[in-house]
């Protein structure tokens, strides 16, 4: 056990799951040489050779379709997107492939994928470099898509997407690669896809994250902590397929339910949620749900860009508003 | 077909060329055309499998949303619900 970045975990699983199993490949752009623009590669061409460490040519959709055609001739491919902005070359391949080869053989080929992203906003960055765009990926039956919001859940989900049989969307918190150190298990762990975790027990309203929003929704939480209000949060870490059970079983128990992404307010993953809770849970509601989110604008630039992401003193005046409803 | 159709233009390439008759034309239509046939009969004479069928192979094991769908639409087709 040691302390490690979110880049530091995801980088130890794939050292350590590209040695168990030789059919782990890596490709994208700076991936191999490079060790990636994020670090998250460093090391692995130099331990596993340019064979399975793949510097590709700017192509999002070759890297995309390249992916789709090793995983369907027994290949384990590890794909990074270098920005999630950079995806979009690379839907069609995703979407009219890789989502549906499975389906298209009738069981035949299962496309054990996974497309790494770094994703999110809060870093300053220039344009196509701030996107959160996990709900039209969420959209498409046949992937899977996963955020982790810490270092311990990032190595764990990630083994555990390589391992699974159908593609993964792996998108990465950029802002929290580096900005704290966590204690990170040494030995290989897989935490499970599919499974919310509850961060922060409460009992007077439930807050559901995740990544870069996970530690927003605890700031909030510890804030009105101090005001005698005991806030439930949960990290979501899978959203498709995504845990609504403990959503509702926890909204069941509180009667509030707030949802955070930084991603565009419509049309979001928090829409879904909101949607799904209100069928099984109206009447445990003591509030309206709420969703603090992004507008529905394109990311904005460096000097405007904190007034677009949702940050603490927003999500606890919708507490607030909730609470005093 | 527009006049530009490289169909069209190879076909009266060959035909000049004495490569491609109008009776070979025929044939291959007649030919083919019943190919078709016989597989539009093929599919009309087989059933349509289970509508719960949709739900197989879009995820490598059934998620529990699609499971609960799969409950809904099978729900619905017991009780008599039109396609």
């Amino acid at each position: 056990m040691a302390k490690k970045t979110m880049i530091q975990a995801i980088n130890e699983a794939l050292h350590q799951k590209m040695k168990e199993d030789k059919t782990v490949v890596v490709l994208g752009e700076d991936v191999g040489v490079d060790g990636g623009v994020f670090r998250a590669t460093l090391g692995l061409i130099e331990a596993f050779g340019e064979s399975r460490v793949i510097d590709t040519p700017l192509a999002e959709s070759a890297i995309a379709g390249v992916s789709v055609g090793m995983s369907i001739n027994g290949l384990k491919p590890v794909a990074e997107i270098q920005f999630m902005g950079f995806i979009p070359p690379a839907f069609d391949q995703i979407l009219c492939h890789a989502a549906r080869y499975l389906h298209r053989s009738q069981g035949r080929f299962h496309l054990p994928m996974v497309v790494r992203a770094p994703y999110g906003a809060g870093v300053r960055a220039l344009e196509h470099h701030s996107e959160s765009t996990e709900a039209l990926f969420a959209h498409l039956p046949g992937l899977k898509v996963v955020i982790p919001s810490n270092p311990k859940d990032a190595k764990g989900l990630l083994l555990s997407a390589i391992e699974d049989p159908d593609p993964v969307i792996f998108l990465e918190p950029k802002r929290l690669y580096r900005l704290k150190k966590e204690d990170v298990p040494d030995e290989m762990y897989r935490t499970p896809l599919g499974q919310a975790s509850i961060v922060r027990p409460g009992k007077d309203i439930t807050i559901v994250a995740w990544g870069g929003m996970v530690p927003v929704a605890l700031e909030a939480a510890e804030h009105v902590g101090g005001e005698g209000v005991d806030a439930e949060v949960i990290d979501l870490r899978t959203i498709v397929p995504f845990d609504l059970k403990s959503i509702t079983d926890s909204v069941e128990r509180t009667g509030r339910l707030l949802i955070i992404h930084e991603a565009p307010r419509s049309f979001g993953v928090g829409a879904e949620i909101a949607a799904s809770v209100a069928e099984r849970s109206l009447l445990h509601l003591l509030a309206p749900i709420k969703r603090v989110t992004g507008y529905d604008i394109i990311p904005p630039l460096a000097k405007l860009e904190d007034y677009n992401y949702p940050n603490s003193e927003k999500v606890v005046r919708a507490i607030h508003q909730t609470m005093e409803f | 077909m527009g006049k530009k159709d490289p169909i069209d233009r190879l076909r009266k390439y060959l035909m000049e060329k004495r490569s491609w008759t109008e009776d070979e034309e025929k044939k291959l239509i007649e030919e083919l055309s019943a190919e078709v046939e016989q597989a539009v009969k093929e599919y009309e004479s087989v059933d349509a499998p289970s509508p719960s069928g949709i739900f197989n192979h879009i995820y490598s094991d059934m998620p529990w949303h699609l499971k609960e769908q799969l409950s809904e639409l099978e729900a619905y087709v017991q009780e008599g619900g039109k396609r």
